[in-house]
């Protein structure tokens, strides 16, 4: 699939990044939605590394008089990120139609981002471009994890803490939230196929896993599916929900947020965590692939 | 005892908050030391790393656990010091402070105590929710009436049972205001928020007009309070500094290097001693009263006791992890040499002194003596073991689980009823691998450790390890030191080892403890890497009192994989050290406390 049916949108949001598949993915998306307006929000921290896509992209839509709002965010202050994004949609309505192009965005702006828009009842479609190879590793020295901003959810007092993930190729940011957490459950979703040698990167590595004296139980999903893995995710966490304190986080392929997102949003009291990361791949994607899009 | 009893493993090591009531006092031995300064009407601060036992002797001295201690010993339900445990491990607690970072400074400290209070109000319904019958009908309607004009609300629209409408009172203005904080819109909204003052004063002094609680002491036991955000330790702090502890005092359990402000909301210092006092549960080696030695028999004694193993003739625990004979014998035979020896060059020694000479010394001749070809040492005993948990509770329980495990499976899954030594050996060097293991990866698994740190980390325990043994092969004097002090300190290189230290000490791979230094009886900080580390080594973990001096920059160089250079002393230098050792015999106690 390359989105050749995707609706018409009034805008598109991204955040820059500063793989090839970011630029090429938001041109082609402008292309194909007619938006007239693209948000680009642009992590203060990775300017440096996102600044030639950013111009790029500027010098695109000024030649096909697409207007450009940037917006700057800050990677490590939620909290301001947060002020950012609520005054950026303070002004959006119900009948507006949003593009969200997932693709470079960390979990955490996805969660905070749907979660201002789908409050407002805004129709919301989003859009995944895979690369086409990638590196081995994608990020490493994993920091404290942190509630997302509006998504953390409603612990009570005397329940034990279920922590769910969706693995990805860095086992050290599910480390850190076993260790921050420290769960009575841990329960692990991970990805199946053998794209992107998922099945020696991702799935051998966490084959019995365990930190301490918890032993994860594991469960295989599609994250680029029809549904991202939500039904899967639905039936394995629901008699959970009365009786632990859950937190979820997506360290996986990036469309497994939108299920997480989807199935916080049908719990409230489900909390989304983000373990943010010192230090990136700059070249973990190369290329751009086929996309997965879709409508929340 | 059931057969399924015999054959289970008796030294579970699970975290405290994983074992039910009786389990809890199956395996909890009271170490009456902690026991006489927590049941008191004092503000107490536990503190020590992971393992240590803060846990466990918090849940120990909850109301429910000592009302099940009571009845097990067919003893009254004594009401004096009535515990309740706050744990501070929910989600909730991962809301730092970026929660409230911009936002009104006075409304981010009432939610902060909101929450806080809320949670210790759920707790203290929880602990005491088994006292409902010793509550009479007329006391359960009083406290209610009462409590509803306090807080005026209702509280008996679910229930009229006392404990429930409270707890269900305290977790709805809790849940609310964490629904409140997710909308965004919390420093907006009027919502009043309860206070300690407000909300658990009132409790606890209606809980006091019941005649059972009439002469009750609450004692709040707040456990890992470094989870909770700045706010609430500054508000906890301005509750310690209350010091009107007729009613209620504050048992608090945290990790050593993670609760460091201790100022109230005012920015007063809590004084120690003045305020409260502290309970350094890593430091059992330091005081004599308190030998961990003894203690850790006692624990690993009850544990064989659930599995039908008496201590009737007070050679249980040697006879089920009993040293290695060839072993035992060749540092008996390098004893009574080095004795023979010494005799021979100080021919007015007494008995005495020879005998501490030896006991000094007799390890290090046996160590110095093995061939270069014999591998690393056997490890076994319960000496050994002993040593080797460094202090901490956990780190003994462990090695003896993998035993027990590995000496059932040598058994064909029968019950065991002695260690062999090779056993106790092999799984004591794979303990010890596997935390060097763990070194490796400390990025994955301590917040804010780089990949870099860990391998600075990995450098810095190999080279003390390489230095400790090329001390114990060469030096003359303290050749056992397993401790160092740092010299030389300033400020470049300890901005570079702090932080190294800090990750260290929350992984349990350095414990930091203060002692006399021989400067004047001045008080130092000295730094003790996990005795586990060492047999991989080759070392000896039965260290002996004394600790090393290395210098501030030969640690930092020692992070970039240099050698820590050892001072080999001259013989005339020995001589005199060994003429004072002996001159001041409180000094030496042939093993570090």
């Amino acid at each position: 699939m390359n989105g050749e049916k995707l609706p018409r949108v009034d805008k598109i949001i991204c955040l820059a990044g500063w793989e090839p598949r970011f630029l090429e993915g938001v041109k082609k998306g402008l292309e194909l939605t007619q938006a007239q307006e693209c948000i680009i929000f642009y992590a203060e921290e990775f300017t440096n590394k996102s600044e030639n896509n950013i111009n790029e992209l500027e010098e695109f839509c000024e030649k096909t008089n697409i207007k450009i709002v940037k917006n700057k965010l800050f990677y490590n202050s939620p909290l301001e990120t947060k002020k950012i994004i609520l005054s950026t949609f303070n002004q959006y309505k119900e009948n507006d139609q949003i593009l969200i192009d997932i693709t470079t965005m960390t979990r955490e702006l996805i969660w905070m981002i749907l979660g201002t828009l789908t409050a407002k009842k805004i129709n919301v479609n989003y859009i995944y471009w895979r690369p086409e190879t990638t590196a081995h590793w994608t990020s490493k020295n994993s920091s404290r994890p942190r509630l997302v901003m509006g998504r953390a959810g409603v612990s009570e007092y005397g329940k034990p803490t279920l922590v769910a993930v969706t693995t990805g190729f860095d086992p050290s940011r599910l480390d850190q939230m076993v260790c921050y957490f420290e769960p009575e459950e841990t329960i692990l979703f991970l990805q199946e196929g053998h794209q992107f040698e998922n099945h020696i990167n991702n799935i051998k590595i966490y084959d019995g896993y365990r930190l301490g004296s918890t032993q994860a139980k594991q469960y295989s999903i599609d994250s680029y599916g029809p549904d991202h893995g939500l039904e899967v995710i639905t039936t394995i966490l629901s008699p959970y929900l009365e009786t632990h304190n859950i937190v979820l986080s997506s360290f996986g392929p990036k469309p497994s947020a939108l299920a997480l997102h989807k199935f916080a949003q049908a719990h409230p009291d489900v909390a989304l965590a983000y373990t943010p990361a010192l230090e990136f791949n700059e070249d973990y994607s190369r290329g751009i692939g086929h996309c997965v899009w879709g409508q929340i | 005892m059931t057969t399924a009893d015999l054959i289970k493993n008796p030294f579970e090591y699970d975290a405290a908050g994983n074992l039910d009531v009786q389990d809890l006092l199956d395996v909890f031995v009271e170490d009456h030391n902690y026991s006489r300064f927590i049941c008191a009407p004092r503000n107490v601060f536990l503190i020590g790393e992971r393992g240590s036992g803060k846990s466990m002797t918090l849940r120990f001295n909850e109301f429910r656990s000592r009302n099940a201690n009571d009845r097990r010993h067919n003893q009254q339900i004594n009401c004096d010091y009535v515990g309740v445990l706050v744990e501070c491990k929910t989600p909730l607690y991962a809301r730092r402070d970026d929660s409230f970072e911009g936002a009104d400074e006075l409304k981010s400290q009432l939610i902060s105590e909101h929450l806080l209070v809320t949670e210790i109000g759920q707790a203290l319904a929880i602990s005491l929710s088994s006292c409902q019958s010793k509550i009479s009908r007329e006391e359960n309607k009083n406290i209610l009436t009462s409590l509803e004009l306090f807080f005026d609300t209702q509280l008996t629209k679910q229930t009229d049972k006392l404990f429930e409408a409270i707890r269900l009172h305290f977790k709805k203005l809790n849940l609310n205001a964490q629904r409140d904080m997710n909308t965004f819109q919390w420093d907006k909204d009027d919502r009043e928020y309860v206070t300690f003052s407000s909300a658990i004063l009132p409790l606890l002094e209606e809980l006091r007009s019941v005649d059972f609680f009439k002469n009750s002491h609450f004692m709040i036991m707040i456990d890992d309070a470094q989870n909770l955000n700045s706010y609430q330790q500054r508000i906890l702090n301005s509750w310690i500094s209350y010091r009107n502890q007729t009613v209620f005092s504050f048992k608090i359990g945290c990790a050593k290097s993670e609760y460091t402000d201790y100022s109230t909301m005012s920015s007063a210092p809590i004084l120690e001693g003045h305020d409260y006092i502290v309970l350094d549960m890593e430091q059992p080696f330091q005081n004599r009263t308190s030998d961990f030695g003894q203690f850790a028999r006692e624990v690993v004694s009850k544990r064989l006791a659930k599995v039908g193993l008496n201590n009737e003739n007070n050679s249980l625990i040697e006879n089920f992890f009993p040293e290695s004979i060839p072993v035992k014998s060749a540092i008996q035979a390098c004893t009574e040499k080095i004795i023979e020896e010494f005799k021979t060059k100080n021919p007015k020694a007494t008995e005495k002194q020879a005998r501490d000479w030896g006991y000094k010394y007799g390890r290090v001749a046996y160590f110095r003596n093995r061939s270069a070809k014999a591998g690393l040492p056997v490890y076994s005993g319960f000496d050994t073991i002993s040593h080797l948990s460094s202090g901490v509770v956990r780190s003994l329980l462990k090695p003896c689980y993998y035993m027990y495990d590995a000496a059932r499976s040598k058994n064909s899954g029968q019950p065991v009823h002695s260690i062999p030594s090779d056993i106790q050996s092999e799984i004591l060097k794979n303990e010890s691998d596997k935390l060097w293991s763990q070194v490796k990866d400390l990025h994955r698994t301590v917040t804010d450790c780089t990949e870099e740190d860990a391998a600075a980390i990995y450098n810095l325990l190999d080279n003390l390890g390489n230095y400790f043994s090329e001390r114990l092969m060469n030096h003359k004097s303290e050749p056992r030191i397993l401790a160092f002090v740092i010299s030389g300190r300033n400020e470049t290189d300890m901005n570079l080892l702090e932080p190294l230290i800090k990750i260290c000490r929350s992984a349990g791979l350095i414990y930091v403890r203060r002692g006399v230094s021989r400067d004047k009886g001045k008080r130092e900080e000295f730094y003790t890497p996990n005795r586990m580390l060492w047999p991989t080594k080759g070392l000896d973990p039965i260290g002996q009192h004394g600790r090393a001096s290395i210098p501030a920059k030969d640690l930092v160089a020692a992070t970039y994989g240099k050698n820590i250079p050892l001072t080999i002393q001259n013989q005339s230098e020995s001589n005199q050290q060994e003429f004072e050792l002996f001159q001041t015999p409180e000094l030496f106690t042939g093993e570090e406390t």
